[in-house]
């Protein structure tokens, strides 16, 4: 109806435009003469609005004299400041869906072509963020994208919370550092240094983040950590053949050091207890310069370097006298000498020292690594009466300080021992020497030779004291 | 054939050839300021948003940006978007527009007092349109234009020109008549 009657009007429009009058318009409409009238007499009136007032004729002039200065003013500038607009004009020119210009009208407004052009910046934007993390999350240390995937580590690292889940993680990525540095020495590279550096770290809070688990969950990391190393072991070991030189030197302390955590694993899967003790939240705090708190017992955990040999040997001039303190005050001080030990010097926790920070009950302590000579050094404080350095054996705890069997450490001692063959008395189960409940002066003679060679590794503790 | 020496005229004025664009300048200035001037009612505003308009029209050929086929289709929108702005601006700032004095000299001073109150509230019922149905009205009975023309410029069509042109003259005369309607 609204249809018919919008035609009907447009021909009557039509006809009064050409000079036919109302009446005779609506008399061929008589249906619809009611609508028509008004609204013939609303365009009828219109008329009265269609003088117009110009303005002057100089001021037209005027207008058009500045449009044509406006000509030369654009055609003295140039057709565009830039090749890249002049090449995208042309485009536009030519392909006017293109155009993103809307300022003057509907004539090239496309809503599809915003789409396309959306699309498009969305899949280039995020097509190549994707690549490039692709990328990265495959490259190898010597790719300019490895900081991407070490950065892409960090924030997982970072966003994950739960501590069994960051030791899987930090398993994980120890994997991939082993990894890596295999594709590198198979490739005929060099794997940094820093590579090696990173697994380290992996592993090594691999196994803090064990230690804290609880049993049930450790055991499971551990069994993980037991298996990843023996894996990447075997590999290593047979890569080292077809690898070079330098290669095979950088790829030999991984696997040294993987072999390490992998034995701490099974001993941590065989007593878990002890390895709570050691990599859990009551683990010895490692400082650079060992201060252990005074205690009943001193103590002689080992924090050196768990590579080196045991000296067992005595000093060069064992004390063959008992210490002016030897054990009234057993441990006020009990590692000072250390500043002056090579190996104390070491304190600072180096990758591979899992397992030297024994603390908490002293019958699950057992040292995983052998001795170190560090250990041999603890082990020399009770028992470095001796003033012989031939046969005179420190004593000590056999069991934990890897005395000699062969001396009988059983039983009272003399304390003023000064033969070769003699044994000081200790503590068969400590530290060697009975508490003396008068303490004996100090004798300047030995003792204090003794805490004077700091880099002797037979300066003992008890020595110290004078 | 007029198509083609439109085309031919565009091609120039967008290498900014000045005997072209003063051309187009010449042929289109004239409806454009009535089309201007029916909406806005004055000569100085007209004159104003005409310049403006073939200001405009450079800039966008120079950018090579402006018409590419219909030239008057392209002026007279961007009239239309001019119009609409000024109409918008003035809503902002209450402004009274000046009554400009139609002068005749054929007119007597009543015969002239009847026609500038007869055009005024013809004008001011035209305010009271949307933009869509004043510039039908504007450019179908005041420029005369067709149907065909409407609908290029307004890029609607033909229907629905005429249905706007049926909602537009029965909004000037429920206008006209409320107008009426008070005066008595």
């Amino acid at each position: 109806m609204t249809n018919n009657i919008a035609e009907t009007l447009d021909v009557a429009l039509q006809r009064l435009q050409a000079g036919e009058s109302l009446t005779a318009i609506l008399t061929d409409y008589p249906a619809q003469a009611e609508d028509l009238r008004p609204l013939l007499h609303s365009a009828a009136s219109l008329e009265s609005v269609r003088p117009i007032k110009f303005p002057a004729p100089q001021t037209l002039q005027n207008d058009r004299a500045a449009f044509i200065t406006n000509i030369e003013h654009f055609q003295q500038q140039a057709v565009s400041q830039t090749p890249l607009i002049r090449l995208k004009e042309q485009v536009v020119h030519l392909f006017p869906v293109f155009s993103t210009n809307n300022k003057y009208g509907k004539e090239h407004r496309r809503m599809s072509t915003l789409l396309i052009k959306t699309a498009i910046v969305f899949s280039l934007l995020f097509g190549t963020m994707g690549g490039t993390a692709v990328m990265a999350a495959n490259s190898l240390p010597d790719s300019p994208v490895y900081p991407l995937k070490l950065a892409m580590e960090q924030t997982q690292l970072a966003l994950t919370r739960d501590p069994a889940q960051q030791g899987e993680l930090q398993l994980a990525l120890a994997q991939k550092r082993s990894q890596e540095m295999l594709q590198m020495a198979l490739q005929g590279d060099v794997p940094p240094e820093e590579t090696g550096v990173r697994l380290q770290q992996h592993l090594q809070q691999t196994m803090q983040l064990a230690g804290e688990l609880p049993e049930q969950n450790m055991l499971g990391l551990l069994t993980q950590v037991q298996q990843m190393t023996q894996t990447q072991t075997q590999q290593m070991s047979q890569a080292q053949a077809q690898a070079s030189a330098p290669a095979q030197a950088v790829l030999g302390q991984a696997f040294q050091y993987m072999n390490q955590v992998g034995e701490q694993a099974m001993g941590g899967i065989e007593n878990p207890h002890s390895f709570q003790a050691r990599f859990g939240k009551n683990k010895p705090v490692d400082d650079p310069e060992p201060v252990v708190e005074p205690t009943e017992e001193p103590t002689t955990e080992p924090t050196g370097e768990p590579t080196v040999e045991p000296i067992i040997e005595p000093t060069e001039e064992p004390t063959a006298e008992p210490t002016e303190e030897p054990t009234a005050e057993p441990t006020e001080e009990p590692t000072t000498e250390a500043t002056g030990n090579q190996y104390n010097k070491n304190e600072t926790p180096e990758p591979g020292q899992f397992g030297q920070n024994c603390a908490g009950d002293e019958a699950d302590c057992e040292p995983v690594e052998p001795q170190s000579q560090h250990q041999q050094n603890q082990n020399l404080n009770p028992g470095q009466d001796c003033t012989e350095s031939g046969e005179c054996e420190p004593i000590g705890d056999e069991h934990k300080y890897g005395q000699d069997d062969t001396v009988d450490n059983s039983g009272p001692h003399n304390d003023n021992c000064t033969e070769p063959d003699c044994v000081p008395a200790g503590d068969e189960n400590k530290f060697g020497q009975e508490p003396d409940p008068v303490p004996q002066p100090a004798d300047n003679g030995q003792g204090q030779q003794n805490s004077g060679g700091g880099s002797d590794n037979s300066g003992g503790g008890n020595g110290r004291k004078g | 054939m007029v198509n083609e020496i439109e085309q031919a005229r565009l091609r120039r004025a967008r290498r900014m050839d000045r005997a072209a664009l003063t051309a187009i300048y010449d042929e289109y200035y004239p409806p454009l300021y009535r089309y201007i001037y029916h909406q806005v009612g004055e000569v100085e505003t007209a004159r104003d948003l005409t310049a403006e308009l073939f200001q405009q029209l450079l800039q966008a050929l120079h950018q090579s940006n402006g018409p590419t086929q219909n030239l008057r289709a392209w002026l007279y929108r961007v009239a239309h978007n001019l119009v609409v702005d000024y109409f918008r601006r003035q809503q902002h700032r209450r402004h009274l527009p000046l009554k400009e004095e139609l002068v005749s000299q054929a007119d007597s001073p009543v015969e002239l007092a009847e026609k500038n109150i007869a055009a005024d509230k013809i004008r001011a019922a035209l305010a009271y349109l949307t933009p869509d149905q004043r510039q039908v009205i504007i450019l179908k009975f005041l420029e005369e234009f067709s149907n065909e023309e409407t609908a290029s410029i307004l890029e609607k069509p033909v229907g629905a020109v005429k249905s706007l042109q049926h909602r537009a003259l029965a909004a000037l005369e429920r206008t006209l008549n409320r107008a009426k309607e008070k005066m008595l």
